[in-house]
Order: structure tokens, then sequence, then C-alpha cells
């Protein structure tokens, strides 16, 4: 029982560790392409599970793996209402479009600019109370109204100040997002400011053009250190060590993989990826585990929000 | 022989996990926890992880939350299998990972079979079948939104005796065609353009260009008889149909919902292209130059439109052959002039020479 002896020792480094070999994810997403054409794509919701699953039951921390407990009814349900809320708004405008003239398009903006943090906050609020540690759940408690308002309000005070502003909504978002989530009966904790990174954020924007973008790579790294500098679970801080220079490698090599295979390699750019992430993160501290309490609340949340995040192409921005 | 494992247990309330060790005896797991003795039936466990190499096997009772039981040592799912036999389905099987690559191959090469058949067969044979029976109705109303996207902004040439020259060619050809639903509608537009095009529905819209490009009656009548046979066919239909199912398709292989509101766009993207595949180009020559037989029409006019063509806008590339969408010119003029070779039968003209120089002159193109 050495792994679990680990848990006692106070102040070492833990960290996520992944497993899966990128050959066994391969299967996996080829037996669910066949699938998926034998069954005219209604089997894609189930092969997404499974390919969950196995991401989850590869990764360890602390010596047991996570669990995926999503269902691909729960998605396939998902995405009927996703795709019935789609279909509703565009015979909206269509009808409003004769009505009222075309100007009734225009309301797509303002429909979609709710759309987006509405469809985030169902993603988070899904895949956290379907994922699991040691028999606990995770859990997203946020308020949608907080979220509309901070999104919202994000997104049009970085249009007014032309972009000035992103660093603050980038801080106050991920304030929002960590803040409500919970292990068990545990937040999160993350006190990041925006002016912390505006003087970084300024620099990214003047470097663009000399570096010919690639100084966005060490932007992002060092809003990465940064993040997880001011996130804590319980007792726990958490370290980044991710340098520009390794997610620059990352990225070109991700790409020449997949440019090299005709995308056939994209498993293994998912592991590598995985990896990296995992490489350059620790936790500190003393978790606290015995205080962990299972506190099961959203088991019956629904997958409507994520699949909507699917349909507007959005899932991608929780990162 | 192995006979006990070492795991730990998760009681779903807290994270602490507890060490057991664990028996698998005939009716279910005995284990044994520093705090006494319990009996999981096979009967109430699911087993959640441990399908693929090196992952701790992981069984569950109950639900939400579930009590766990985490034993590294996939073994003890042989063992089970063993002491167990009549519970062995409820587990996976290790054994069966050695033919998992064979599976994969397999899987890989139905589904590029598969795909490849619904792509090209499938989806296809689909779509005609379902635009075969839209009502005409609904391909009227597509035809006007094509219509109106495409000719919205030329302006119409008002002139009755070009006009009514030209339904009455349409008369003709219609009398000689299989029996249909649709009511042909010819719109003369005043564009320099040499060409005209079908939409769904009835719909024919000329271009002045063709009329002044057309030597005789009869050349007009073979470009018509084309349009006609692309509305009596369903062709418009049929590639708009197979545009949004194709995207429709591709969105759902890649599970991505977002594919769905761009196929609808797609669809509306054919509408004003309205582009026909090769085989239906060649489908409205044959059928269109049956048709101009049959109304005993001059078949050599047809031909002597896509001469006309050829000189104006010169050879296509062979290198295009393949790719194009549109049959090369000089094929269709080798098979329409054999076609019309076979004619035996003495042409019935359709209006005088002097008629057609009148109606040719009457629309011209508005000076640039």
């Amino acid at each position: 029982m050495a792994m679990i002896s680990t848990l006692s020792a106070k102040s070492a480094a833990l960290r996520l560790s992944f497993y899966g070999p990128g050959g066994t994810l391969f299967g996996i997403q080829i037996v669910n392409l066949l699938l998926t054409i034998m069954t005219l794509g209604i089997y894609s919701f189930w092969g997404k599970v499974r390919v969950r699953k196995y991401l989850y039951s590869q990764t360890e921390f602390s010596g047991d793996r996570f669990t995926y407990h999503g269902t691909g009814k729960e998605l396939f349900i998902g995405a009927l209402k996703a795709f019935a809320i789609v279909i509703v708004f565009w015979v909206t405008v269509v009808v409003l479009a004769k009505l009222v003239g075309p100007m009734a398009v225009l309301l797509v903006y303002p429909v979609i600019l709710v759309a987006i943090p509405y469809a985030l906050y169902g993603t988070m609020r899904y895949i956290m109370s379907r994922s699991s540690w040691r028999g606990i759940r995770f859990s997203f408690r946020g308020d949608l109204k907080e979220c509309m308002k901070t999104y919202i309000g994000g997104v049009l005070l970085t249009l007014l100040t032309l972009g000035l502003y992103y660093p603050y909504f980038h801080t106050k978002m991920r304030r929002y997002w960590i803040n409500n989530t919970y292990f068990g009966n545990i937040p999160f904790h993350y006190d990041g400011e925006g002016k912390d990174l505006f003087g970084s954020f300024v620099l990214a924007v003047l470097l663009t053009i000399p570096t010919l973008y690639l100084y966005w790579f060490w932007y992002a790294a060092k809003v990465g250190r940064y993040d997880w500098s001011r996130t804590k679970f319980s007792g726990g801080q958490f370290e980044s060590t991710v340098t520009g220079g390794a997610l620059l490698g990352l990225s070109l090599t991700n790409l020449l993989l997949l440019i090299l295979t005709l995308g056939l390699a994209f498993p293994w750019v998912i592991v590598r990826s995985l990896k990296f992430q995992f490489h350059y993160l620790t936790l500190h501290g003393e978790l606290g585990l015995s205080k962990i309490q299972q506190d099961a609340r959203g088991l019956r949340i629904g997958a409507t929000g994520e699949e909507l995040a699917g349909a507007l192409d959005v899932g991608s921005a929780l990162g | 022989m192995q006979t006990t494992w070492r795991g730990h247990y998760l009681d779903g309330v807290t994270a602490d996990p507890i060490p057991v060790t664990v028996i698998p005896t005939p009716h279910g797991f005995q284990i044994l926890k520093p705090a006494g003795s319990d009996l999981w039936r096979y009967s109430e466990i699911q087993q959640t992880q441990g399908r693929y190499a090196g992952e701790p096997v992981r069984f569950e009772k109950g639900h939400d939350p579930a009590e766990v039981l985490v034993i590294p040592d996939a073994s003890i799912l042989t063992a089970v299998r063993r002491t167990a036999p009549e519970a062995a389905g409820r587990f996976h099987n290790p054994a069966v990972r050695v033919n998992r690559p064979w599976w994969i191959t397999l899987a890989a090469v139905v589904s590029v079979v598969a795909g490849s058949g619904i792509y090209f067969w499938g989806i296809p044979a689909a779509t005609d079948f379902l635009a075969d029976r839209v009502p005409v109705a609904w391909e009227e109303k597509l035809g006007q939104t094509v219509v109106n996207n495409l000719v919205g902004s030329s302006p119409a040439c008002d002139d009755p005796l070009a006009e009514k020259t030209i339904e009455q060619i349409v008369k003709r050809l219609d009398q000689a065609a299989p029996s249909h639903p649709y009511t042909f509608r010819v719109m003369l537009v005043t564009d320099p353009v040499v060409n005209a095009f079908a939409a769904p529905g009835g719909y024919i819209v000329v271009f002045s260009g063709l009329l002044e490009k057309s030597r005789q009656p009869e050349e007009l009548a073979g470009v018509l008889a084309h349009e006609m046979q692309h509305v009596i066919r369903r062709h418009g239909t049929k590639a708009v149909f197979r545009d949004l199912s194709t995207s429709i398709l591709i969105a759902a292989l890649v599970g991505d919902t977002s594919g769905v509101t761009s196929a609808a766009m797609k669809g509306a993207k054919t509408l004003s292209g309205l582009s026909y595949s090769r085989k239906n180009e060649e489908e409205a020559d044959t059928l269109g130059m049956e048709m101009i037989q049959k109304a005993r029409i001059d078949p050599h006019g047809m031909v002597g439109f896509f001469e006309t063509v050829q000189k104006e806008y010169g050879r296509e590339p062979e290198f295009f052959r393949y790719f194009s969408t549109h049959p090369n010119t000089s094929d269709r003029i080798r098979r329409l002039s054999a076609m019309a070779d076979r004619a035996a039968y003495k042409p019935v003209p359709l209006i005088s020479t002097q008629r057609w120089r009148a109606v040719v002159g009457r629309c011209s193109s508005p000076k640039t």
C-alpha cells in the first residue's frame, strides 16, 4: 500500500500522471468512427463518453485514478435539446426577418452573446458533476446570473477598451470558474488580479508583429504560471513551471505530427498534450483529504449546456 | 494459486482509502477490512475501470454515491471467471485484449469501405429518393428564391414578341416531354451573358446574350430542352438535398452540432451557385436531345449551339476534364452530334427565319 502512504507525507509535491498510450486511444477512436458511420452519427455521443472514460481512468493523482460518470444517453438528449434550441432560434430569426425586415438578423449577435456564457456554464456544471476521484464528486456551484454579468460585461468592456481590459476579463472569469468549483464539500480558490497580467499583456500586444506572433507562447506560459500560483485547494498550493519555449515546442511538434500523418496522429497529440500539462503542474502542501465529505449535488444536471457549447463551437474556450 | 488480492475500499462519503484484502468466492467478493469483513455479491457489482492494460480494476456497488473497490492487479478478473463462471459475463475478460489489434484493423478497414459506400452511393440514393417526393409547391418556392437571388438585379426584357416566341418553343418541347407536374415559366433577362438556367419548379431564365448568339431558333430550342430536363429530372432539388445531407453527415461524424447550422448555410449557397453534377449535365443533354427529336425539331441546332460556345470560349484544357463539374464541350458536341446524325425524320421548322431575325434584334443588351 505504498501509494496510499504518500498521502500522509506532508509537503511532498503531488502531481497528476497520465498513463494511457496513444495507440489505445487510437483504437478506441477507430472503433468509434466505425460505429458512428454504421449508426449514421448517433453513436458519436457514446463514443465521446468512451474516450472521456479512458482519458479519466488513465489519469492518476496520489495513487488513485479519476472517474468519468457521464453517459452517452445524457449527451444524446443534451444534443437533441441543443439542436431544438438552435432550430427554434433560426426559425424565430427567419420569421422576424419576414415581419420586421432583414434588420432582424442583427438579433443574432446579442443572442449569441447570451448563449455563449450559458453554454459555458452548462458545460462546467455538467462536466464537474460527472467527474470524481476517490469516489468523491466534483461540482460546479456558480450562479448563472453572475456568469452572465461577468461574461457579457467583460466582453463589452474588452470591446470598448479595444482589448486592453482583456487580462481583467480573464482573471475575473477564472475567479468565477475556479472559486465555484468544489471537490466534495471543499472549494478551489483563485485570487488572480488583472493588474498583475496587464503589463505582460501590453508587452505581448506590442511584440506581436516584431516576433511574428511567437511571443504569445511566452505570454501564455506566463499566464499559466501566474494562474496556477494563485490557485489553491484546501491547504494545497498549485504550481506550474511551464515555459514559452516548451509550449512553442509542443505546438510545433503536434502540428508537424498531424500534418505528416494527415491527422491520423490526433490521439497521440491528445496524449502528448495531457502529459505535457501534467509534467509542469504540481501541488504542494497539506490537502486535508480527511476533511473532505461527499456532496453529491448536481447529479441530475443535464448535458444541454455542453451540447449547446458544441453547437456554438465554444467548448474549447474553457480549456 | 493466488487466492487473495490487495486493494482499497472507498466508502463514497470520504476520500480516505481503506486498505482491504479481497477474496473472490463463488457468491461474491469477501472483503476483509481492518474493522471487519463484508460480502459484495457479484449481482450487485459493476466493473467501471480496468479494461485496459495497466489500469487498476474498479468495482462499484450502489449508486450516487457508489461504494468503490480498487484492485491494482487485474488478475482478479481471471480468478473470478474461474471461481464463479456464472458471474463472468458481468466483468471484463482480460483475455480478449489480445485480439484488440485485429478488431481495430478490421474496424479501420470497414470504416473506410462503409464511409465511401455511404458517401458515394448511400447519400445520393437516399437524397434522390427524398427529392423525388418533394411536393411541387415546395420546389416552386425554392425555384423562386433561386431566381430572385440570381437575376433580382438584372432588368427583365419586356418584349412581347421575344417572350411569345420563346414560350412557343417551350410549348412545342413540352408537348414532346414525358408527363410531369411542372408549369414552365420563362423569364427573359437583359444581360450579355451567353447562358440560360433552370431553377426547381419550372423556372427557366434566358439571358439576352444567349438569344443573340443563337443563329437559329433551333439552337435556342436545344438549350431550352436541356434546361427543361434539369427541371423535370429535379436535378436542382437533388443537388440541394445532397449538399445538405453530406454536411449533416460529416457534422454528425465529427460530433459537431455547429455543422448543422453551417450545413443550412451551405444549402443556401448551392441554391445561389446552382451547379449540377457532371452526370446530371449529361443526362439533361441526352434527354433534351431525345425531346428535341420527338418534337421533330432539327437536332443539329443543339449541336450548333455548343459549337458556338466552343468558338466563343475556346477549348478547355484536357486537364480540367476530370475535375470540372461541367462536361467537356468537345465531348458534348461529339455525343450530341452522334445522336443528331442517327435521327431519321424530316425536321419541322420552329418559326420563320424572318421572325427569328426580328426577335434577335428586339432585346439587345444595354450598352455598358
